[in-house]
């Protein structure tokens, strides 16, 4: 009898340190995923699994993104060859430099989604569209979405291309798309609206 | 001893039950969708969901506990006691599942532009910055509490009403600006024929009207530290109090050349920023007033001078683009609608949104966007002085000893304390998306993340989108937005 009450009492009270060690999960904390999507997309951050010497992840350091890929917010993240840099000028060519920063970010969050965006889903979306589709960027421009030979093409506001070369690497918090080309923001927003 | 065992596993369960009961995490299509009236997602679905919502429930897991956390509570002071209270205190101050259904109802209220107006002991509500729903004529008096200051705040918004609050840019990169490099700085950054403008006479008064004067540890954080003038209530060009008054044209010709400040020269940059800007042997970097001054080292002179704050055309200057067309990106066009000429109207250039007084033609505040404006190393204007974080990031992101989290348009900042210089970039943000507006053609594409995959997935009857931590209902055929379903963040 007394066991079983000792077992009952006791219960209850692994529960509450059972929860008393999992962290808040604030402030930068890891993800919080649940367990099966763990399976999936692994245990590292996109940060995390970003090539450290690559040209996209030195740039993103250098423009402080690389704490918010490693938070628990979910982005696609297309990230551009080493060979794709070889060409460029201003913000990319030397993003260490302070001047550069604001230009830097707005070239690196063209190339950042909001959620999880698979190559399979930029399909989808084409074929539903007629062949193309609209993708919004945390940069706040949009990118456009067509089909090229089976692979996905998207291409800026001044036409810069950029096709997904290999991708659907999943993380713990979204998933990498790397592509051939980088693309570039316009140097104003499209009018909007006319009055 | 029978009921004292009795007692504790009693008190435990009533400890524990806040955190298996989970109100948020186990809906699924049968949870919250239905709740508001969105349609399941199928047999799959519902199956998902529910085996879902048992699993985590049941063992405890980080998703159920964030949830629970989210309960009933003030906010602020839950974050004081997070700050210095271990685990168990969280647990037995935690509780209650009614947080979600009020912020998905908040949410689905009001519109992007969510600032928090925390109006006496804990009491909040969104400011709406939308147009219509009396956004013009409204005056509105707020009052932010950061731990045990207050911070006060009185902006008007009437017709042909000023602003009382400034913040706003007095620097900006000339085109020709050149900074080559840590070991080769050469900055030229200003166009000395910029004019300045005060409107009238009054207005260096209804300035000092915003700020709080008795709040001395205002000044000690501000003022003294030398965060630019029209931050911290000094009208645009009009010197207050030099040097924390001096209008930029006139900070290059004082400070290069000249020898750094005494009052600057505790001013090292935050550790975060110093791979930015990092001391060599023959330089280093001090900070005050709004810039990064570069010192040499041999004879201690300032060689160099970078504006911490974005580059722009400042507030009391006449906007140069008069007749231009509204041209505000449209992820921003929630936050800064368009008015047409009609007293203040906003426009857009060069990165920057603009709100312009209809009858001088003036400027009147200046916003970055993120693409152009704030980034890593750069600073916020002291408008951003209290916790704004949209509640669904709450829980993530909360002032600590170290660091600030603010929110301005595109992005959740972290920002140190004591310089108010901008550290990290938190959460980069879209415009967002909310219940009842037609879904944006860029969102076409399925974006929710794979975790909630096999619960929120498109069908003919609705479509699953995800947008600054929500994840959102939609009616394909409508193309409207049904319903907020999930919090993930």
């Amino acid at each position: 009898m007394s066991f079983r009450l000792l077992a009952v009492a006791a219960m209850p009270l692994a529960l509450v340190a059972a929860g008393c060690n999992q962290s808040d999960g604030g402030n930068g904390a890891a993800p919080n995923q649940p367990a099966e999507a763990g399976k999936d997309a692994g245990d590292q951050t996109i940060a995390a699994a970003l090539d450290k010497n690559s040209r996209f992840a030195q740039a993103a350091k250098a423009a402080g993104l690389d704490s918010t890929l490693a938070g628990s917010d979910p982005y696609t993240v297309l990230v551009p060859r080493d060979e794709a840099f070889a060409k460029v000028e201003g913000a990319l060519k030397d993003p260490a430099s302070p001047q550069n920063r604001a230009e830097l970010t707005r070239i690196l969050t063209l190339h950042i989604l909001p959620g999880t965006v698979l190559i399979e889903d930029l399909g989808k979306a084409v074929d539903n569209g007629k062949g193309k589709a609209l993708v919004q960027t945390m940069n706040g421009q949009t990118l456009t979405a067509t089909k090229d030979g089976g692979k996905v093409v998207l291409t800026d506001a001044s036409g810069n291309k950029a096709t997904i070369i290999e991708g659907d690497q999943k993380r713990s918090n979204g998933v990498v798309q790397y592509v051939d080309a980088i693309l570039t923001p316009s140097a104003e927003a499209p009018p909007a609206r006319q009055q | 001893m029978r009921k004292l065992i009795l007692a504790a596993g009693v008190a435990a369960l009533a400890i524990t039950a806040p955190a298996s009961a989970k109100p948020d995490k186990g809906g699924g299509h049968g949870g919250h969708a239905q709740a508001q009236g969105g349609g399941g997602g199928g047999q799959k679905a519902e199956r998902g969901g529910g085996q879902k919502a048992e699993r985590r429930g049941g063992g405890g897991g980080q998703q159920a506990q964030r949830v629970e956390r989210r309960g009933g509570g003030e906010r602020r002071a839950a974050q004081k006691e997070r700050r210095g209270g271990g685990p168990a205190q969280r647990m037995e101050r935690r509780g209650g599942g009614e947080r979600q259904a009020q912020r998905i109802e908040r949410h689905g209220q009001e519109r992007q532009a969510q600032r928090v107006d925390r109006r006496g002991a804990g009491e909040r509500r969104f400011a709406n910055f939308q147009s219509g729903n009396g956004r013009k004529g409204q005056q509105r008096v707020e009052k932010h509490s950061r731990g045990d200051r207050d911070f006060a705040r009185v902006e008007n918004r009437g017709r042909g009403g000023e602003r009382h609050e400034i913040r706003n840019h007095e620097q900006r990169f000339a085109s020709h600006d050149q900074f080559r490099g840590r070991n080769d700085a050469r900055v030229r950054n200003f166009d000395d024929a910029r004019q300045f403008a005060v409107r009238d006479s009054d207005e260096f008064r209804r300035v000092a009207e915003w700020r709080d004067w008795n709040d001395g540890d205002w000044d000690r954080r501000f003022a003294n530290r030398g965060l630019p003038a029209s931050f911290v209530g000094c009208p645009p060009g009009l010197a207050k109090k030099s040097p924390a008054c001096v209008p930029p044209g006139l900070a290059r010709n004082a400070f290069v050349g000249a020898a750094l400040p005494n009052y600057y020269a505790s001013n090292s940059f935050p550790v975060g920023l110093r791979d930015i800007y990092y001391d060599t042997d023959d330089y280093y970097y001090r900070w005050g007033d709004g810039y990064a001054y570069r010192v040499d080292r041999g004879d201690q002179l300032i060689s160099a001078l970078l504006p911490l704050v974005g580059a722009g055309l400042g507030v009391g200057m006449p906007f140069p683009y008069q007749g231009s067309s509204y041209y505000v990106p449209s992820s921003y066009q929630s936050f800064y609608p368009d008015y047409g000429y009609d007293d203040d109207y906003y426009r857009y250039a060069n990165g920057y949104v603009y709100e312009i007084d209809g009858n001088s033609g003036y400027i009147e505040d200046v916003i970055p966007l993120l693409d152009r404006g704030y980034g890593v190393g750069q600073m916020l204007p002291a408008g951003y002085s209290y916790y704004n974080v949209p509640y669904q990031y709450r829980d993530a992101y909360y002032d600590t000893d170290d660091y600030s989290y603010r929110y301005a348009p595109g992005a959740i900042y972290q920002v140190d304390r004591d310089s108010q210089l901008i550290t990290g970039i938190a959460s980069l943000l879209t415009g967002g998306l909310s219940v009842g507006q037609p879904l944006p053609p860029a969102y076409g594409v399925y974006n929710v993340p794979i975790s909630y995959r096999d619960t929120y997935y498109d069908t003919p009857d609705n479509w699953y989108r995800y947008s600054n931590g929500y994840i959102y209902q939609v009616d394909p055929t409508t193309q409207l937005i049904t319903a907020i379903v999930r919090s993930i963040v």
